[in-house]
């Protein structure tokens, strides 16, 4: 294989695999990056990490086909060293793989394996059901529920996002047992039906897909994402690049049940000046539990917060209320999380009884709502 | 078994540093050994035994205490050694209380009155201790059983080396009053003398002294000498927030190979912590995985996970993500050890979703403690997939 690619475009491929090889893996090609000439004047590089997928295409001079795989590190690290312009990269019949660049005395070589060791990437059998959906719905069904996916790696089900292609509806649902967020947007005229558990490794690759993609085209004529289901894997392909998944085989916790229908009390707070106040208050909270007090008068929120080890801290934020006065816990950073998501004026936070789930939602608009479960304090 | 009365252990390794030199390098074993630096000017960290009969003592200078035994061996600190061989006793400890007071690295005060329905009088606790430490860390320590902390002390210094000595409860003061002033707190060799010259010669001239003469010459320390020298000490132990942890480990009689029959031990572990954290009635953050293999080399994983747990299958399911952390391919495993840290008061937060699985768990883990509460049995009630083969799946 011998080829000439910019370096800017190789760096931000490689950037973008290093995230998926793994570093430590007990396999040590999981570490690589696959190098493979994929036609004339085209570069494909893949990562892996045996439950994740990446692939990325660049545009390359081609002189000689092939393939060829090499640390994601080793590499991204030496061609970050070559001289802006174009970098030549050539693998010789041992894997050997050297890097230099035209009119530079700057040269590596790195030890590779065979690019037909490289574990075969997951496509999606011919016919797959497949979908396609606007970046920016997509985007938005992330970045207003991702923040309440469980980390916790030993519970698959909750260490993923829920996607529901639901007739016009697409929704995402994610919870981490404490907390739960849920998006809806309707995409008038398409009609489907899926539904899959994307673990949230793969959710914060798709983020990035779509943040690149809204990036690269910004006159408006942006390509939609393609979505496939085949087998236990999704496919995700969007510009130049494309990801496989396998997706979580669990059952997601029956939401809707925990989602109140009506609130006995409801409150509306200024969005900005509540994110502002609980920002406040949660530097005097218990680091172990972040946990705030939530005091509700006419007019008023009071959040207050004291412990033995960090003191007292309290603020106000003016309200819409008028019902009977009542005091409730909470942990801030659940809060912080949906306002950090929102960007409407005002939310609406209905609430029952001090150790009911709370819903919080934009006074405005019906698509988006979070339910908290209050803490005792 | 009286529960009214509070039962405390004060327990203390014999010459610790020089001990864990003895036990290291055998070639040291009944020889007069001091620890400390190579230079004259130095001072004696630890004396063994051996080295004592010559009047050698810790935190003397190294050239009076080579003065007193020419032949003594001089050995050089190894100061990382004795902090391992300190947290295994620590642990220990734990696993007989969480209510573990540190005064050093080899000397502990244990509230043991809630541990006695499960494992026994105070004494019995204590010879378990000094049982398991022998067992595991090859070193002897001492311990006292009294009603309070002072009491238990002074019969832990009585007993040394490698003894045990019970003060049973209403024998306090008839056990303190014959001592010399020296075994009050406090009285060292520079107010000793002064004590002596008031006429206070034993424990008890302290104890039965008029508390206004005591005032007039002693200040407010003579009163409170008075009061411990009466057996009167309602100090409790306080543990160490910092470092509380609670752990269960097994080492066993045949090696353990492989991933299904290192993971099988896991469930026992993970189940007695959960009950001891339901006893407590504290819950955890974080948790660890300790993998001690036939070459005695260990490994430990930790996660801190994102929510407090209580349960058994939570732990057990955080151990076994852990167990994929260690390398077990073809390894003999001699000990397996599940611990939980990050300790806080409560049970956890309540859920969004109602899990009724956890919540039985929960409530069987609750009468089990119950059970062996009454029955002083941990074995008691034990979970169904425990009793498998040891090669089978959890």
């Amino acid at each position: 294989m011998e080829l000439t690619v910019p370096k800017k475009d190789l760096v931000r491929l490689l950037n973008r695999m290093q995230g998926v090889a793994e570093r430590k893996s007990t396999m040590p090609v999981l570490s690589n990056v696959l190098l493979a000439v994929d036609g004339p004047g085209t570069l494909r590089v893949a990562a892996t990490d045996l439950y994740l997928a990446l692939t990325g295409r660049v545009n390359v001079e081609v002189v000689k086909g092939g393939s060829v795989a090499v640390s994601a590190k080793d590499l991204v690290e030496r061609v970050r060293m070559m001289p802006e312009g174009p970098v030549q990269i050539a693998s010789h019949d041992n894997a050997t793989t050297s890097i230099k660049a035209a009119g530079s005395a700057r040269r590596y070589t790195l030890r590779g394996m065979p690019g037909e060791d490289f574990p075969p990437l997951p496509t999606p059998t011919e016919g797959s059901p497949s979908l396609a959906l606007d970046v920016g719905v997509l985007q938005e069904l992330i970045a207003r529920t991702h923040f309440s996916i469980s980390t916790d790696e030993t519970r698959a089900h909750l260490n993923s996002a829920l996607f529901e292609w639901d007739g016009d509806i697409v929704r995402m649902v994610t919870t981490d047992g404490h907390r739960l967020s849920k998006m809806e947007v309707k995409v008038s005229g398409r009609q489907a039906s899926a539904t899959m558990l994307i673990p949230l490794k793969a959710i914060q690759e798709l983020r990035r897909l779509c943040d690149d993609l809204a990036a690269e085209s910004k006159d408006g004529s942006r390509s939609p994402i393609q979505i496939a289901q085949s087998g236990s894997s999704a496919f995700f392909q969007g510009g130049a690049m494309s990801f496989a998944v396998r997706l979580v085989d669990a059952q997601f916790p029956p939401y809707s049940q925990v989602i109140p229908q009506q609130s006995e009390k409801v409150v509306r707070i200024p969005r900005a000046p509540f994110a502002d106040a609980l920002k406040a208050v949660q530097v005097a909270a218990s680091e172990r539990t972040g946990g705030v007090k939530v005091q509700l008068s006419k007019g008023t929120m009071r959040i207050a917060t004291e412990s033995p080890e960090s003191g007292e801290g309290s603020d106000e934020v003016p309200i819409e209320y008028s019902g009977a006065a009542m005091t409730i816990g909470f942990n801030a950073r659940y809060f912080l999380d949906v306002l950090g998501a929102l960007d409407e004026d005002e939310v609406q936070l209905g609430l029952g009884g001090e150790l009911d789930p709370a819903v919080i939602r934009p006074s405005s608009e019906r698509r988006f709502l979070a339910v908290v479960m209050p803490m005792r304090i | 078994m009286s529960p009214a009365v509070t039962t405390v252990l004060h327990v203390d390794m014999d010459a610790f540093f020089a001990s864990v030199e003895q036990r290291d390098r055998p070639e040291l074993r009944g020889k007069p050994v001091i620890v400390g630096g190579a230079s004259r000017r130095g001072v004696v960290l630890a004396a063994s035994y051996e080295v004592r009969r010559f009047g050698v003592r810790s935190a003397m200078p190294m050239a009076e205490a080579l003065r007193k035994a020419p032949q003594a061996i001089v050995v050089p600190p190894r100061r990382e050694r004795y902090a391992e061989a300190s947290e295994q006793a620590f642990a220990v400890f734990l696993r007989y209380t969480p209510l573990v007071e540190p005064l050093s690295l080899d000397e502990a005060f244990l509230d043991v009155t809630a541990s006695r329905s499960l494992f026994g009088e105070g004494d019995a606790i204590a010879r378990r201790i000094r049982a398991d430490i022998r067992a595991e860390l090859g070193l002897a320590a001492s311990a006292g059983v009294a009603s309070s902390k002072f009491v238990a002390k002074v019969a832990s210094d009585l007993s040394k080396p490698d003894g045990l000595l019970v003060v049973a409860p209403g024998e306090e003061a008839a056990f303190l009053s014959p001592l010399p002033i020296e075994r009050m707190w406090g009285v060292g060799p520079k107010t000793a003398p002064r004590v002596r010259a008031l006429g206070y010669l034993t424990l008890g001239d302290l104890a039965r002294a008029p508390p206004a003469a005591l005032e007039a010459t002693l200040g407010s320390w003579g009163t409170e000498a008075a009061r411990l020298a009466r057996g009167e000490d309602a100090r409790d132990v306080v543990p160490d927030g910092r470092a509380r942890s609670i752990s269960a480990e097994e080492t066993y009689e045949e090696d353990r190979v492989g991933p299904a029959q290192v993971g099988a031990t896991l469930l026992e572990h993970a189940t007695r912590i959960a009950r001891r954290l339901v006893r407590a009635d504290l819950h955890a953050r974080t948790v660890t995985l300790k993998v001690k293999y036939a070459d005695f080399s260990i490994r430990t994983r930790s996660v801190t996970l994102p929510e407090a747990v209580q349960d058994t299958d939570a732990i057990h399911r955080a151990a076994i993500a852990l167990l994929a952390k260690v390398p077990l391919q073809d390894r003999r495993v001699r000990l397996t050890g599940v611990g939980v840290s990050g300790l806080a008061p409560g049970a956890p937060p309540a859920g969004l979703f109602r899990d009724e699985q956890a919540e039985k768990r929960l409530a069987l883990e609750r009468v089990a403690a119950k059970i062996a509460d009454r029955f002083g049995d941990e074995g008691a009630v034990t979970r169904a997939s425990l009793v498998r083969s040891p090669g089978g799946k959890t």
